[in-house]
């Protein structure tokens, strides 16, 4: 079995390697969306705004080259209220940031303690 | 072109840390951190069994239309990483699933998983059922 150590890997003209196979989530995230929102964990993405009830905006770190990347979004509301899901908002895809909003089982918007996010395609 | 054939990929000042090239030049990025730690395809009617997966050990059947996928190797946070998916469903009418998450259950072990069908929010064992997770591994 070989082992390669290597701090950064490039293609041989400085750009994105190629994974055979393989495709990286270029951001993720985890985050309380009740009361002031506060992310958990994430990796891609600098931060998090509020923009109403059950509506937030993931800003990316590194913008994707357009807007036709890949979300897939959840939500739970961390209280055994189990019907809930996410969506992205109408006009939602920007490469720069991602709106996105939390519905319950009766079409209302809600606030949810676990919402998280993961997104592929392709970076700046 | 050219290609390193390896077995292994370790980073050099930081074992868990490699660094890639965005595609547009742009932008650098953890390798680690972008990759899967774990994905799950699964039957959920009846007994469930695994049809294809990574890093999940095993799939206990909580009751129906409820289950809890265990890691093979643990996250490092409770609550610190995502799950995402979707589920379809054959029975009368033809309507897709949804899956969601119990918040409360969001181990480093795992998270718990319910499925519902997309009509009118009951609960039903889909018996294709998909998940992904990101984060950090323990």
């Amino acid at each position: 079995m070989s082992t390669l150590k290597a701090d950064t890997i490039q293609n041989t003209s400085g750009g994105a390697v190629t994974l055979t196979n393989q495709s990286a989530a270029k951001a993720w995230i985890n985050f309380n969306g009740t009361g002031t929102v506060a992310i958990r964990s994430s990796s891609g993405v600098t931060s998090i705004s509020d923009n109403g009830t059950g509506e937030y905006t993931v800003n990316f770190t590194n913008s994707f080259s357009a807007a036709e990347y890949s979300a897939t979004l959840l939500s739970s509301s961390g209280n055994g209220v189990r019907y809930s899901f996410a969506s992205t908002v109408d006009a939602g895809f920007v490469s720069g940031s991602h709106r996105h909003i939390n519905y319950g089982d009766n079409g209302g918007l809600y606030d949810q303690v676990y919402v998280t996010g993961t997104f592929h395609g392709d970076l700046a | 072109m050219s290609t390193i054939l390896v077995d292994n990929l370790t980073g050099k000042t930081s074992a868990g840390s490699i660094t890639v090239t965005s595609e547009g030049g742009a932008a650098t990025q953890s390798l680690q951190q972008g990759l899967a730690k774990a994905w799950l395809h699964f039957d959920g009617s009846g007994t469930p069994s695994i049809d294809d997966s990574l890093n999940i050990a095993s799939i206990t059947d909580v009751s129906t239309a409820l289950y809890i996928p265990t890691f093979s190797n643990n996250m490092s946070v409770s609550g610190g990483y995502t799950a995402s998916g979707g589920g379809s469903w054959s029975g009368a009418g033809s309507f897709g699933a949804f899956i969601t998450f119990e918040g409360n259950g969001y181990a480093t072990t795992g998270v718990k998983i319910v499925s519902y069908v997309t009509n009118n929010y009951t609960l039903i064992e889909a018996i294709d059922i998909t998940v992904d997770y990101h984060g950090d591994l323990a």
